[in-house]
């Protein structure tokens, strides 16, 4: 089974993480026919927390308060970081143009200008973020301090201790106690995705609320597992809260994440109402670039198709994307064999302590683009028209460390995007 | 003496047939002996699929033609040319084998059936259908072959009655009265134009080629039209004329005519017993009643075992089954239906000679989706006969895989391995899991397959059997892959995860590493097939010991 | 004056040595106290390949050596069997290697008496298919592979049964003294940082690479080499049997199965203390091209982790370390002016158990106690606590399990009962539970996720038994991981690089370990 198919369209954005599914979103609002191809979604492993930039400067663990303030600083410090590219105004419009996405696909969010949140996750720290979900809004630093909190897991959800989050927390709410239920029937390991299906089922609802209220008196909040429901968790949350009389909020925690499920969901959703076709599963390849078009085939189990694009946004991601791919020695980009920045050799890679402060150099590692996020080689020229890099992909971007994973990729992806109707409009 | 062997034959014929007759209804009560109502026929379905091949026509055009003209031009062979003795009589009373428009029709549907028959054995031999059966591909090679001879040696038998003397001189003596020297004439025209072969070499002069022409038309001309119409036989006699002496000399046409003959005989004797039993069991087939979505669902399904032997093994079932990807996987041909219809055949011959865990994994792994019911051409209504294979395994004793698992101890399962892997060392069967010439059917050995696993637990959370009873399950999708990681591969078989895998392919679809978690889960419960089918065995081989 | 612990014998280093001394004395009568600054095979004994040698590989280099494993082997397989994995082993030569090794190696063998086998290069790559198409000659010998955690766990089970007692985590920080006799050791809990008293009649020096430290506390100098040497751990065993390289001894010839896994080595390097060693990405590199000339899927093959371990060597000599003697060296300090003082470091893994008699002959001599070492027939018995640093699978009959037992290690299929198990062995013992503990004794942690996963699930059961209070468990996870990390780091490339990634997404990423807990309240406060 070789069938051959073939597609034409204006963008093809490679790559199906956050990045690849922002620009999927942003490319059908500005009208252009999109094509969507990559390997399955690792959105299932997103903590579903939008970080805008949480830790500056990273070698003196300085916790962002204001992502404004310190945005300006890194600027000036690392001119090739993705952010030094876009002006602050083009940058907020960009993560306001996703906040209002997910709206529209009934995903409720909430920011505030200029502060970050302070969200509590599964180990009992906090993370700085910018745009959280609502349903974990109640779980923020300034919310918990010197509060009541009754922190709740279920028996059988491994890794996730609701005495673990009250000793770690003990400092912040010192009156803070935990409580395990134990679902009846289900004797079994718990996954995030079976609890999940039950936060869905009122009776679960009216059982586990039942207990809580039985056991426990006088607390202010209520904090649970980041597994209220599939979909419609904002709903669930509220109703919980309806029922116990107090206020609650979601915990994310170990992968795989409800809250990156619902991205997921809320994103494909929105993709099939745009008509956006979509090859999950593809593996890309790059055959040739002739007359500003990009002549690419998806290869899959049981089909290749090809597909002609005038413009191509790879939002691979690094190592676990599979954009890059690390031999034993060599960085090497996995489809347009773009030129990776990396460190010279394989033992500067990554330090001897896994928590050094100034993060591992490998981390650097991704592809170097100009302004435009178009990758360009050595002299700065642009490998091929047309063709942009967003999200983790892209170079001198040690996202897990400066905690600006999503925030990265949401804005290169919208600008690339922008970048590319732009020209695309100009040319014709 | 032809009378003779052909009335033998006949006889014969019904003897096989009413042999087969009896075994098919011997075999009766491997249908729902409940049955109560009375058999409702089809009449629409009967007309339309046994002369004008309706469901054929709708599962392939190409195929349809071939066929339908095939069998038009059989049709014809057989009412006008084979039994022209009873039929002339009847219909046609200027029925001339030699004369227009019979000679022409029986060149034309011989060449027909001949560039028919050339097409199928072609097809049967080069194109590469799904899993076929070397015994049934042979057998329908041999079946079509001998059709295919049986025209070829007509045409040579009307070429070589063509460029016959001793006919010739026959026929003169029979039916004229002609001197030597206008024998001479008419010799002269007939071997310019009717091809005979003449020994004697004939000087030609043109009032002599006149003379035969008016010979000709006084005495043969209103029983012998020009053999321009027997377009094949003439280029076969071109081929052959060279040889006309040796071919007179030894009357080969005579030699040729029992071959002919013979072959009519062979293939009317073999008829009841080769897949040509088609051509009497699609038309009852065809006349079943058609059951509706409503019949299936009740407890009482049944089904004539003689529609079984309308199958003519096309595989147009299979490809359009819904588990095709099943099979790609385990390599198990029972996951099949066109496969899965001759284990059953086997099974009513000699319930041994079939490995029942085989066929019971693979009727099994059937969703009874109604697809291949749907298509099928000879009008076989499979869907029942899947439900009621399944009743007969398990009355059979050809446990439920799932059950059996649940009922073995582990240590019972884990002592196992020795022997089955043995087992598959000794048959090197292509569905036992470790067929080297296979792929895919080797994932579980080999660690490229699933030491990608980042232990992220995706196809786990995705997986929707734990979601809907978790209890029932002991180990997850990626603890598996763990444990074939570890080299428990045998361990791994014995799991209920790999026995309840719906193969909705969730897992595989959403893992971010590529690896064929489904894939594999197939692959380890062909192989735990294995293991529990010598546990089986075991079992019986106990309770016969105890007993 | 602070708590005094009296004893017979008292044992420094709880390595092979130390733990078999340990036994050996305690099967002699004796009560003796074993103390080691980290935990159980901290040092060279964890660091090693696990490989019981039939001596062949030290034919030519050292025949003594050759002879002294030839006869050991044999009393291990027969006395601590549940131990040892019979694995047999091959020596391999590839095209290329040395004819004139080659050609000389049966008869080396002969000489020592070492049993050998000729094999069909044919028939070996039948039995190993791992096996590169370059072999050109394959020799059979009776190589096995040994568990050197289970084998300390379990020497160590057997001395505290019968009344003598070990401490982890204390150091020995001095000796006092008394007219050429010591009389009194210093020891300092490096937990608690608690310092307590023990009193013997003889004190034993078996802390291996550190010995020359502890010597040098009564004034005794021994000069030592230390060479460091390398190993990786491959994510599925690759061979069934142990391969050696037929050639000179020499970088990453040695691939030894253990369990589910093989153990490819090792380098060596000499360094300067035997402290704070790890393994580099040169090291890994090197070791991954050797091998691959033996087993070519050693190329591309996943690595878990790699690990290097100190030979501790007694001597002076150029060139490599190899080349000295792995014989052990066995020191009574009477020479320097200390009586009761005997430090016995070297040696391998192979001989510990005659080392341990050798030392204990000496200890019994100095205390005039008439006692017969019983090692040689007594067998070790086998326990619970050792069982789970096995390298295989442990599943109960999961499918008649009444009681759900969660699957904390799902890399390497480590049940919850028994962490309990192994946490109740430890405070047993009187020390703290901890992930590394737990670790050591365990497969936890040593699969290819490589703690991101298991040891968040370990830590939440800790806690949900109360044996973990307020962030303690933050800064156990910390040392967890960054232990696990320098087995890590070198390896990281292709899926395992994958894999690490979503660790730190994980553990930096959304947790936040790299900051301290304590500070980010503050500055969120503030």
């Amino acid at each position: 089974m070789n069938n051959q198919e073939q597609i034409n369209c204006d963008l093809l954005v490679i790559g199906r993480g956050f990045a690849g599914m922002v620009a999927v979103d942003r490319a059908s609002a500005l009208g252009l026919k999109t094509v969507q191809a990559g390997s399955s979604s690792s959105l299932f492993l997103d903590s579903g927390l939008i970080d805008l930039l949480g830790v500056y400067p990273v070698n003196k663990l300085r916790i962002v308060k204001d992502p404004e303030v310190s945005l300006a600083m890194l600027k000036t410090d690392i001119p090739d970081h993705p952010y030094s590219k876009i002006s602050n105004k083009k940058l907020f419009e960009s993560l306001y143009f996703l906040f209002d996405s997910l709206n529209d696909a009934d995903l409720a969010y909430e920011y505030q200008k200029g502060e970050n949140f302070f969200i509590l996750t599964a180990a009992g720290t906090f993370k700085p973020s910018f745009m959280v979900p609502k349903t974990c809004l109640n779980g923020c630093a300034k919310n918990l301090n010197n509060k009541r909190v009754l922190f709740v897991d279920f028996k059988g959800l491994k890794g996730y201790s609701a005495r673990q989050i009250s000793n770690v927390v003990h400092k912040l709410c010192p009156r803070s106690s935990a409580l395990t239920i134990e679902v009846p029937g289900r004797s079994g390991d718990m996954t995030p995705m079976m609890l999940a299906g039950l936060f869905e089922d009122d009776q679960f609802l009216a059982m586990i609320t039942k207990i809580i209220r039985s056991k426990i008196d006088n607390i202010d909040l209520v904090g649970f597992p980041a597994m209220c429901g599939i979909n419609n968790s904002l709903e669930i949350v509220e109703q919980i809260e309806k029922m116990i009389g107090c206020a609650c909020f979601e915990i994310p925690g170990l992968p795989p994440s409800i809250p990156g499920l619902r991205f997921k969901n809320a994103f494909e959703k929105k993709m099939s109402q745009n008509n956006v076709t979509v090859l999950n599963k593809a593996k890309m390849r790059f055959d040739s670039f002739k007359d500003h078009t990009f002549f690419m085939t998806a290869v899959n189990r049981n089909m290749n198709t090809s597909i002609q694009a005038k413009g191509v946004i790879l939002a691979t991601g690094r190592f676990q994307g599979g954009g890059l791919h690390a031999k034993r020695g060599l960085i090497q980009e996995s489809i347009f064999h773009l030129p990776v920045y990396q460190p010279e050799r394989r033992n500067q890679w990554y330090d001897l302590n896994f928590f050094h402060p100034d993060g591992h150099a490998v981390n650097q590692a991704g592809i170097e683009t100009n302004e435009m996020f178009q990758p360009v080689d050595k002299k700065n020229i642009p490998e091929y028209d047309n063709l942009y890099a967003a999200g983790s992909i892209l170079a001198c971007n040690d996202w897990v460390r400066l905690k600006s994973g999503s925030g990265v990729s949401c804005v290169s992806a919208v600008t690339a995007v922008d970048h590319f109707y732009a020209r695309l409009k100009g040319g014709q | 003496m032809i009378e003779v062997s052909f009335y033998a034959a006949i006889i014969v014929f019904i003897i096989g047939a009413g042999i087969q007759f009896f075994r098919l209804n011997k075999n009766k009560d491997f249908s729902n002996p409940k049955k109560s109502n009375r058999p409702q026929y089809n009449i629409k379905g009967f007309f339309l699929n046994t002369f004008l091949q309706a469901k054929l026509f709708k599962a392939g055009k190409v195929r349809w033609a071939v066929h339908f003209v095939l069998f038009l031009s059989f049709l014809y062979l057989l009412i006008v040319h084979g039994l022209h003795a009873v039929t002339a009589e009847l219909f046609f009373s200027d029925y001339e084998p030699t004369l227009d428009p019979f000679q022409f029709l029986r060149n034309v549907s011989g060449f027909f059936v001949l560039a028919a028959g050339i097409a199928f054995i072609v097809r049967r031999s080069f194109n590469l259908r799904i899993n076929q059966d070397k015994r049934i591909k042979i057998h329908g090679l041999i079946t079509v072959i001998v059709i295919v001879l049986l025209i070829g040696s007509g045409f040579l038998l009307e070429a070589s009655k063509i460029i016959s003397e001793p006919i010739f001189m026959e026929m003169v003596e029979e039916y004229s009265d002609i001197d030597d020297e206008e024998l001479i004439d008419l010799k002269l025209h007939w071997k310019d134009n009717y091809a005979v072969f003449f020994q004697e070499d004939l000087q030609s002069a043109p009032e002599q080629l006149e003379n035969g022409q008016v010979l000709n038309e006084e005495y043969c001309l209103y029983c012998h039209s020009p053999i321009k119409s027997a377009g094949i036989s003439r280029a076969v006699v071109k081929a052959i004329y060279s040889a006309g002496q040796w071919f007179n000399v030894n009357r080969i046409d005579k030699a040729l005519y029992w071959f002919h003959y013979g072959l009519c005989l062979i293939i009317l004797i073999c008829l009841p017993f080769s897949r040509l039993l088609h051509i009497f069991l699609i038309p009852f087939s065809s006349s079943q009643k058609k059951k509706t979505v409503h019949d299936y669902q009740k407890s009482s399904v049944s089904i004539n075992l003689a529609t079984l032997y309308a199958c003519t093994n096309c595989g147009y079932c299979s490809q359009v089954c819904n588990i095709y990807p099943n099979y790609q996987i385990n390599r198990n041909p029972d996951v099949l239906p066109h496969a899965k219809i001759e284990s059953v055949k086997g099974l009513l011959k000699d319930p041994s000679s079939i490995n029942k865990w085989q066929l019971n994994a693979g009727n099994g792994a059937c969703t009874l989706c109604y697809k291949c019911t749907d298509i099928c051409p000879s009008g076989i209504d499979l869907q029942s006969l899947w439900t009621v294979l399944d009743k007969k395994l398990g009355e059979m004793g050809a446990v439920d895989n799932n059950d059996l698992i649940n009922e073995t101890s582990l240590n019972e399962w884990m002592a196992k391995e020795f022997i089955s892997n043995q087992k598959i060392k000794q048959d090197g069967s292509p569905n036992c899991g470790t067929s080297s010439g296979n792929l895919t059917s080797t994932l579980a050995d080999r660690i490229e397959s699933f030491e990608n696993c980042i232990q992220c637990t995706i196809c786990t959370n995705v997986c929707p059997i734990l979601g809907y009873d978790s209890n029932g399950i002991d180990m997850t999708p990626h603890q598996i892959m763990n444990l074939l990681r570890l080299g428990e591969k045998h361990l791994a078989t014995s799991t209920r995860m790999v026995w309840s895998c719906l193969t909705c392919y969730a897992c595989q679809e959403n893992c971010p590493q590529e690896i064929q978690v489904t894939d594999i889960l197939l692959e380890l419960r062909n192989a735990g097939g294995m293991t529990a089918d010598i546990i089986q065995k075991n079992k019986l081989t106990e309770k016969l010991i105890n007993k | 004056m602070k708590q005094t612990i009296e004893t017979q014998v008292l044992i420094i280093g709880g390595g092979a040595t130390g733990t078999g001394i340990a036994r050996d004395l305690s099967l002699r009568g004796l009560n003796v106290v074993l103390i080691e600054k980290q935990d159980l095979n901290a040092g060279a004994s964890g660091g090693n390949h696990g490989l019981l040698h039939s001596g062949a590989r030290y034919v030519c280099s050292d025949p003594e050596a050759a002879i002294e494993c030839n006869a050991e082997i044999d009393i291990i397989k027969k006395t601590a069997g549940h131990c040892v994995e019979e694995t047999g082993g091959f020596f391999v030569a590839v095209r290329g290697d040395d004819e004139r090794y080659i050609a000389d190696f049966p008869g080396m063998c002969e000489k020592s008496d070492i049993p050998f086998k000729y094999i069909e290069v044919k028939d070996a790559r039948q039995m190993e298919p791992a096996l590169s198409p370059e072999t050109i000659a394959v020799y059979g010998v009776n190589d096995a592979s040994i568990n050197p955690f289970k084998l300390c766990i379990e020497n160590m089970k057997d001395v505290t049964s019968k009344g003598s007692l070990y401490f982890s985590n204390c150091i020995l920080e001095s000796f006092e003294m008394d007219n050429n006799q010591i009389s009194l050791a210093k020891v300092k809990n490096l937990v608690t940082h608690e310092a307590f008293y023990i009193k013997a009649c003889t004190y034993v020096n078996a802390s291996g690479a550190w010995a020359s430290q502890v010597a040098l506390l009564v004034g005794a100098p021994i000069s030592m080499v230390f060479s460091k040497g390398t190993l990786l751990v491959t994510s599925k065993r690759i061979t069934k049997r142990v391969i050696n390289r037929l050639r000179k001894a020499t970088d990453g010839d040695i691939l030894v199965p253990g369990g589910v896994v093989s153990i490819l080595g090792t380098t060596s390097v000499r360094i300067d203390t035997p402290d704070n060693i790890y393994p580099t990405v040169d090291e890994v590199d090197l070791i991954v091209n050797e091998g691959e000339a033996m087993v070519p899927s050693l190329k591309r093959c996943r690595y878990v982790r790699a690990y290097s371990g100190v030979r501790p060597l007694v001597s002076v000599g150029e060139g490599d370390d190899r080349e000295v003697s792995r014989g052990f060296t066995l020191i009574d300090h009477e020479k320097d002016g200390v009586n009761n003082f005997i430090t016995i470091t070297g040696g391998k893994l192979s001989t510990y158990r005659l080392m341990a008699e050798k030392a204990s002959d000496i200890v019994c001599k100095k205390q005039q106690v008439a006692g017969k070492c019983q090692t040689k027939e007594i067998p070790l018995p086998s326990t619970q606590s050792g069982e789970w640093s096995e390298p295989t699978v442990f599943v109960n009959d999961f499918r008649q399990s009444v009681q759900h037992d969660p699957v904390l290690c799902e890399c390497e299929m480590v049940p919850a009962s028994a962490v309990d198990t192994i946490i109740d062995a430890i405070k047993k013992d009187g020390n703290q539970p901890d992930l590394n503990a737990i670790g050591l004794r365990s497969r936890i942690g040593k699969g290819p996720c490589q703690g991101a996963f298991c040891s968040l699930r370990i830590l939440s059961c800790m806690y949900n038994a109360g044996e973990l209070t307020h962030d303690q468990g933050i800064d156990d996870l910390k040392r967890f991981l960054s232990k696990r990390w320098k087995g890590e780091q070198p390896l990281l490339w292709g899926t395992a690089i994958v894999q690490s990634s979503i660790k730190e997404m994980i553990h930096c990423g959304l947790f936040g370990l790299e900051l301290e807990t304590d500070q980010v309240l503050t500055q969120i406060l503030t």
